[in-house]
């Protein structure tokens, strides 16, 4: 179905990101092979200069990337109107092999840009650079996974034909052992709740650590903040396994409704738009603490990065409490006051 | 810290519109032409999404199963015999027998729709159709009653007669007298229908006494649609079996298609405008050099220029937007879609005088966006750096 204009516009906009990241990668290779800050050349002047192309590239393929994302979900929700069984967005991107890995790139690339741009503020604030050989090698790592994202989406538009037989979300995020095929493949509803549940606690925990002891020795620091670099993604993909799972049937109303995507619809938006609000910038500013942590530990320089620690950590620890809050309280609405 | 950073964005837009008001005549240009290129964007777009809106709402007329006979691979007639195959499927409610066929016209050289039904008067047969039923409907035995379109009346050239023949395969006339009429609102399918009593159809056609093209099912629950769908498929041997839903995804895809094929058709317009709009945020004047090099004396800082280029760009991109998305609206509304809707929707002897009603979508906006909006601040980024990085020394 390459031919809709659903496509048309999200290829559009791969096309943009990825021409945007390789003018940003091939101006990343001329940072690292001539950047010399003691040198005040013509050409060291002009690479500072061009620092400014790169950010903006970066900032603006981002924004790109973002709506890139919201078009991918909506396009995804018109297919499941055309695709046989499918009922909503979850139907139509398991339609085949590269719907899912599309949207997975797609929010890699949007965490990744993000990330850079913090990297771009503190690194700018600071007198001598510091992190711009680092940023470049961060750009020139994003550029295949911004071409794997056009890829993707061009595969999965090429291969989706209205005649494919699709399941709806109420089978490919059920029970595997009721329904003999889940996608998310749980043993347990309650052993997801209780393994998030435990990896919220031990974030919070670890953010307050990384927070009260911001001037904490650079390997006490490495090990709290590489530990929570690395428990981030899992709470993520935790988080949006229990909202399928555990919450959506809560919001809709229906135990066999388990659809991540619909919670993007009125009328349920009021409760999925702060949902995944809270969630993405809990991760982002968490993840983007923890990072910035672990590189002022191995690159020295900016001054301002124990005071981005100490903000992101405080908008990460209250944006997870949000998330734990709004993500419970249908569930919590209906064991107190039964049905809807 | 918030409010430090809106106030700065503030003030670099409000700048940016004292800028581009001194240009005035030059923007004005880019504008119009950039809200030329979002008008045929945004008419493709929602012409097709007012066509897919119209044809769900015409299918709530069309029953839930239509059964038709294959033969070679072409839809061949059967006997009534196959009713009483499917008496015994549990969930059916009515099973009703039709003719359906097209009459050419040799006259006019179009084609006309031709129903035959079994309750011809019977209102609820053609629920949903609006149909304005003439007064007295007394009728001759030598004429049948028909129910015809606006399109089929006036390439009858009725005028205020009601009678009218056509002729059987042995070139013998058949007379009608008009019973009623379809509503406009319906022209979509029904301006080149005729909808007459099943033995007359069958008169018509010059078919046999018991012979129909198609079963129309209904079915007591919509759920279990599909289930007898296949039950049916499974009981009568080389049959063709449609349900209404299958139509609408059917519709949906083929406007889709269109729809995608004459965005693609018209990238060659909009790539030219970008790369226009790329040359022109490349090709700074004198003029506007200067202003940049005394901003950077005044203190300016590469970023903010680049924020003051953005800012140009959104003001631009937002005001094409909205004049072109609202030309299109009036295109639609007043125009019919005049100059697109020949490419979404066909063409035809008797055309249907449909009337598109322009409906609101949150999605037409973000494809309209995507494809318009985005790609002319991808277009001005790299020129807008490339203006940030004036050197003051070198101008002025």
């Amino acid at each position: 179905m390459i031919l809709e204009s659903w496509s048309i516009a999200l290829i559009t906009c791969s096309a943009v990101v990825i021409i945007f990241g390789l003018v940003g990668a091939a101006t990343s290779l001329r940072l690292l092979k001539h950047w010399n800050l003691g040198s005040d050349s013509e050409l060291q002047i002009k690479l500072e200069e061009r620092i400014w192309l790169v950010a903006t590239l970066v900032q603006f393929g981002l924004v790109v990337q973002i709506i890139s994302a919201i078009l991918f979900i909506y396009a995804a929700d018109y297919f499941a109107t055309v695709l046989k069984g499918a009922m909503c967005a979850a139907g139509s991107l398991t339609a085949n092999g590269y719907g899912l890995p599309a949207l997975g790139f797609k929010l890699i690339t949007i965490f990744a840009g993000s990330l850079w741009i913090m990297v771009h503020r503190l690194d700018i604030g600071s007198e001598d650079f510091p992190y711009t050989r680092l940023k470049s090698y961060l750009l020139l790592g994003m550029l295949p996974l911004l071409i794997g994202d056009g890829l993707l989406v061009v595969l999965y538009l090429v291969n989706l034909e209205p005649e494919i037989v699709t399941s709806c979300c109420g089978i490919i995020f059920g029970d595997a052992e009721a329904g003999g095929y889940s996608l998310l493949n749980y043993s347990s509803e309650t052993t997801v709740v209780f393994m998030l549940a435990t990896i919220s606690a031990l974030i919070l925990a670890g953010s307050l650590v990384q927070l009260i002891s911001v001037q904490s020795p650079k390997r006490a620091a490495l090990i709290v903040s590489g530990a929570l670099a690395s428990s981030w993604p899992f709470f993520y993909l935790l988080a949006l396994g229990v909202i399928t799972v555990q919450v959506s049937p809560y919001v809709y109303g229906l135990p066999h409704h388990r659809c991540p995507f619909d919670l993007l619809h009125y009328p349920y938006l009021k409760i999925g738009l702060p949902l995944y609000l809270f969630l993405h910038v809990a991760v982002l500013a968490g993840l983007g603490a923890a990072t910035v942590r672990i590189i002022s530990c191995v690159i020295s320089g900016s001054h301002h990065v124990d005071q981005f620690v100490r903000r992101s950590s405080l908008v990460s620890m209250s944006m997870v409490l949000l998330f734990l809050l709004t993500a419970g309280w249908q569930p919590f609405a209906y064991m107190v006051y039964g049905g809807q | 810290m918030a409010a430090r950073y809106l106030d700065r964005q503030l003030n670099i837009a409000d700048y940016a519109l004292g800028g581009l008001t001194r240009r005035l005549g030059k923007n004005l240009v880019v504008v119009l032409v950039f809200a030329l290129v979002i008008f045929m964007v945004a008419s493709f777009s929602m012409t097709t999404t007012s066509l897919k809106h119209a044809a769900s709402q015409l299918l709530t007329t069309v029953p839930d199963i239509t059964v038709q006979k294959m033969s070679a691979g072409r839809q061949v007639g059967f006997s009534t015999e196959a009713i009483k195959e499917l008496e015994f499927i549990f969930g059916i409610r009515s099973v009703q027998p039709r003719v359906w066929g097209y009459y050419f016209d040799e006259n006019n050289g179009a084609n006309y729709t031709v129903i035959g039904v079994t309750e011809l008067g019977d209102k609820t047969q053609l629920a949903g159709l609006g149909i304005d039923f003439l007064p007295n409907l007394k009728t001759d035995a030598a004429f049948e009653p028909a129910v015809i379109g606006r399109g089929v009346r006036e390439n009858l050239g009725l005028g205020n007669r009601r009678a009218f023949s056509l002729f059987r395969p042995d070139l013998s006339l058949k007379s009608f007298v008009t019973s009623a009429t379809f509503d406009a609102e319906t022209s979509m399918v029904t301006d080149d229908l005729i909808i007459m009593d099943l033995k007359a159809a069958r008169d018509l056609f010059g078919l046999q006494a018991d012979e129909i093209t198609d079963l129309l099912v209904d079915v007591a629950n919509p759920l279990e649609i599909d289930n007898i769908a296949d039950n049916i498929g499974e009981r009568l041997k080389g049959v063709r079996v449609v349900t209404r839903e299958r139509i609408g995804k059917t519709y949906r895809v083929a406007f889709g298609w269109r729809s995608g094929f004459g965005l693609a058709c018209l990238f060659g317009a909009v790539a030219a405008f970008f790369i226009f709009a790329w040359d022109k945020a490349s090709g700074l004047t004198p003029a506007q050099q200067q202003e940049i090099a005394i901003l950077k004396v005044l203190g300016w800082q590469t970023e903010d220029i680049i924020t003051l280029r953005f800012w140009e760009s959104v003001i631009i991109s937002i005001s094409a937007f909205g004049l072109g998305y609202l030309a299109a609206w009036i295109h639609l509304l007043f125009f019919n879609g005049l100059l697109f809707r020949p490419v979404l929707l066909g063409w035809s002897v008797v055309k249907p005088p449909l009337s598109l009603v322009p409906v609101f979508s949150f999605a037409d906006l973000l494809i309209i966006f995507s494809l318009s909006v985005l790609p002319y601040l991808a277009a001005t980024v790299i020129p807008a750096w490339h203006s940030a990085t004036i050197r003051p020394d070198s101008v002025i």
